[in-house]
């Protein structure tokens, strides 16, 4: 009888043994499955996502708004003095950037590349006496952008975009920053070694004066030359107040002569490198 | 399956679940938030060469240009849209097609692969394996079209859209479109995510590898001591009930082990009282058959004498006296076992009696026979009612009176008052006897004990007196309290219950007002 109850206790036992085994194989097999479950799971998410695609809906085609031709500018209306100090304080770096297609009420590419090159061509290559390459004769570059204020494009207020515009080619190298509404020049960066006629003082103020004039009358013109009178090659910016409410256009000049030898590497070849930087700024004694 | 097991189980289960969803929630996060962006970059960077695709288109147009070349004035009517690029003069000079020349020039200029479709969606020129006409189809003008794609070990995104072209040149050709592509490779943001994915699946090994030590280590800490007690139970079975667990702590474990060495001490205790019963048991019988033997050897003998011998009238009516003698010891020894048995047997319903009353009527019960042994007695019962039984408590009561006189009392005093709370009545019976040393007081209850056993059978005493009144104070919810000292007498008390409700509980009044109190002196 003892020898029996021995015998089943001993087969319990080895039941026991074989049931615990089978449950420590199980948690390794949990344990160890589990990253392949992982595993083989995120491989099929990484397929599926890799096999996605979307759509990004563009507003609609915008309708080409009237521009005016002035005769040296073309625009299609004045921002008024409120809207420039607004659009000065956003163009107040630092600055994100959202790039986007043109909105209704805003300038087409097409419309702010020829406000650019009239302005160059009709407006301030005559005063400064430069004769260049025809229109079609530049490379151009241009986008559309609006500060980076986490507003979509239907919030955004369309005359607060702009319209970067550059206009290359071998004589003259332009950069162009225009209101995308007004399509006025807001800022401007020329480089030129063609032969500049008028860059006299006189002429520069000529320049300076009609740039400040451009964005309408605003009180007095007074120029501020900011401690130094003569134009030379120091870049010293000169501002100009337009209206009372702190807002300036900012002029800076300035003319390089350097000098490289010539094909047959006895002679001497000088070359002249004039630019100028003309802007709309909130601060006069920013540089 | 061993509880060890089940705690590894299931921590394993519950670690490995915890930390594979935890793993897969986080990768699968990182690499949806890494491609959305991804592909946030792909429509931003799409936008800007989508401009400058745009304002080149602008002005490429039959322009002629002039192209200083090797000191060599070059002159050409090729459609191009700058002067400044070299690819482009290396492109002129090598007198490639012309538009697939502009196509390529263009692309290069961008800062990502790029590719052209004419409006019949031919293709024009692309700088990477063509993505399929498929794609091609899906793009509009009204949007930006984007698509995941796989390469090798690589990815990449396809941006794409219809492009309206427009010129702003004499020789006008707007309204063409051309489909534009831009691809941009996220391949470093996959391999990021594969690299993030070989981390995970270190940390997972290396954490489930430490968690099931950990386990393990927890397992075995939480069983050890359910081992243990299951050790000292084994041991118990085996018969040693002294072993006890060491208590740690107020976890379940600890109060575990506290209820268990409870039920030691409980089963240790019982196994005691169970052996202790069974030696009394055994003394009982054998004290017994000794009490029998002694009045039965001696009525034999007598008998014997009487039947074997010729003997004269005195010697008969002595030998006969002492038959007589030894058969009364018998009939109170039978009497008393009988008494002993019917009140280990029986249920005995107390009634509300007036304890004064039954004392008193006690008393006069013992009156007789005080008065025969001239035993000066005195009674002192305050009035109250008390739970009791009147035929046991006036046997108690007669017990302790007998046990005085058989211990050589000349005076007995009898009294009964309740307590201060007035719950219990309490009952003295206080003797001026020979007394008993402290050693024996706590034997005396028990059946066949007696003090001094030869003065004791000499007044027919079996030793079964003060066990019986016990299992009536017993009965009554108490117990025998025995004060003694050798010499001075000894003083034996109990206490019965009086009723909760009854208005004459404590101490109450008689009828003129005053504290009731039965006052009796022999």
């Amino acid at each position: 009888m003892k020898l029996q109850k021995i015998q089943q206790t001993s087969t319990k036992r080895s039941g026991g043994y074989f049931v615990n085994f089978l449950g420590i194989l199980a948690a390794l097999a949990i344990a160890f499955g589990g990253l392949f479950l992982v595993q083989g799971g995120l491989a099929r998410e990484e397929e599926k996502l890799m096999a996605a695609g979307g759509m990004l809906e563009l507003p609609p085609p915008i309708t080409e708004i009237e521009i005016t031709d002035t005769g040296d500018t073309i625009i299609n209306t004045l921002l008024t003095e409120e809207e420039l100090l607004q659009v000065a304080a956003s163009l107040t770096p630092p600055v994100d950037v959202r790039l986007h297609e043109p909105l209704q009420g805003q300038l087409s590419m097409s419309q702010a590349v020829e406000c650019a090159q009239t302005w160059l061509e009709d407006f301030m290559m005559p005063l400064l006496g430069i004769s260049g390459p025809s229109i079609a004769q530049y490379r151009t570059n241009c986008y559309l952008w609006t500060p980076e204020t986490g507003k979509s494009d239907q919030e955004a207020q369309p005359w607060l975009s702009y319209w970067s515009v550059s206009l290359s080619n071998q004589e003259i190298e332009a950069s162009f920053l225009l209101n995308a509404v007004s399509g006025q020049v807001l800022d401007v960066l020329v480089g030129c070694t063609a032969p500049v006629e008028h860059q006299d003082q006189e002429d520069l103020i000529e320049l300076f004066d009609a740039y400040t004039s451009y964005f309408g009358e605003y009180g007095n013109h007074s120029i501020i030359f900011n401690g130094e009178s003569d134009f030379g090659a120091k870049k010293l910016p000169w501002y100009q107040p337009i209206g009372d409410n702190g807002l300036y256009t900012v002029m800076m000049a300035s003319s390089t002569i350097s000098m490289s030898r010539g094909a047959d590497s006895n002679t001497l070849v000088s070359q002249e490198l004039f630019s100028i930087h003309l802007y709309l700024s909130l601060d006069s004694k920013e540089e | 399956m061993k509880l060890f097991t089940k705690i590894f189980l299931l921590g394993t289960l519950v670690f490995g679940l915890a930390f594979s969803a935890a793993g897969y929630f986080l990768l699968h996060y990182s690499l949806e938030s890494s491609l959305a962006r991804e592909s946030e970059f792909a429509l931003k960077q799409y936008q800007y060469d989508k401009f400058t695709v745009l304002s080149a288109m602008l002005t490429a147009t039959s322009i002629t240009f002039t192209l200083e070349q090797n000191n060599e004035l070059m002159s050409t009517n090729y459609m191009a849209y700058t002067i400044q690029n070299s690819a482009l003069q290396e492109f002129i000079i090598q007198d490639k097609h012309p538009e697939a020349g502009l196509f390529e020039t263009l692309a290069s200029e961008l800062s990502v692969p790029a590719a052209f479709y004419g409006e019949n969606g031919s293709l024009l020129y692309s700088a990477f394996p063509e993505p399929g006409s498929d794609f091609v189809d899906t793009l509009t003008e009204n949007a930006h079209t984007w698509q995941f794609c796989t390469n090798g070990d690589g990815g990449s995104i396809l941006v794409g859209s219809a492009l309206r072209l427009e010129n702003i040149s004499e020789a006008k050709d707007d309204g063409q479109l051309l489909y534009f592509i831009t691809q941009w490779d996220i391949s470093k943001t996959l391999a990021q995510q594969n690299i993030l994915r070989q981390y995970f699946l270190r940390c997972y090994l290396v954490a489930m590898t430490a968690g099931m030590v950990i386990l393990i280590l927890l397992s075995a800490f939480l069983t050890r001591p359910l081992n243990k007690m299951s050790g000292v139970a084994c041991r118990m079975a085996e018969g040693d009930y002294r072993e006890r667990l060491s208590r740690k702590g107020r976890d379940e474990i600890g109060i575990l082990a506290e209820s268990f060495n409870r039920m030691a001490d409980a089963v240790e205790e019982k196994i005691d009282q169970l052996a202790k019963g069974a030696r009394e048991k055994e003394d009982f019988v054998a004290n017994f058959a000794h009490e029998l033997k002694t009045p039965l050897t001696s009525i034999i003998g007598y008998a014997d004498t009487i039947y074997q011998k010729e003997l004269s009238r005195e010697e008969t009516r002595k030998a006969s006296w002492h038959i007589w003698n030894e058969g009364l010891r018998l009939e109170a020894l039978s009497l008393k076992l009988m008494e002993l048995t019917v009140l280990g047997s029986q249920d005995f319903p107390l009634t509300e009696l007036p304890a004064d009353e039954l004392l008193q009527d006690a008393a006069e019960g013992l009156a007789p026979l005080f008065t025969e042994k001239k035993i000066d007695f005195q009674l002192q019962a305050e009035h109250s009612y008390v739970l009791a039984d009147y035929d046991l408590l006036k046997t108690l009561l007669i017990n302790l009176a007998d046990n005085s006189i058989k211990a050589g009392a000349t005076r007995i005093d009898l009294s009964g008052q309740t307590d201060e709370a007035g719950k219990r009545y309490l009952i003295r019976v206080r003797d001026n006897g020979c007394g008993m040393e402290p050693e024996e007081l706590s034997r005396i209850t028990e059946a066949f004990y007696m003090v001094d056993k030869a003065r004791s059978r000499k007044q027919h005493g079996a030793g079964l007196g003060l066990a019986l009144a016990d299992k009536v104070a017993a009965l009554h919810g108490d117990r025998l309290y025995f004060e003694s000292r050798v010499g001075d007498g000894t003083t034996v008390s109990f206490s019965l219950d009086i009723p909760p409700e009854n208005p004459k509980a404590s101490g109450s009044t008689a009828a003129d007002g005053g504290p009731a109190e039965e006052e009796m002196i022999v």
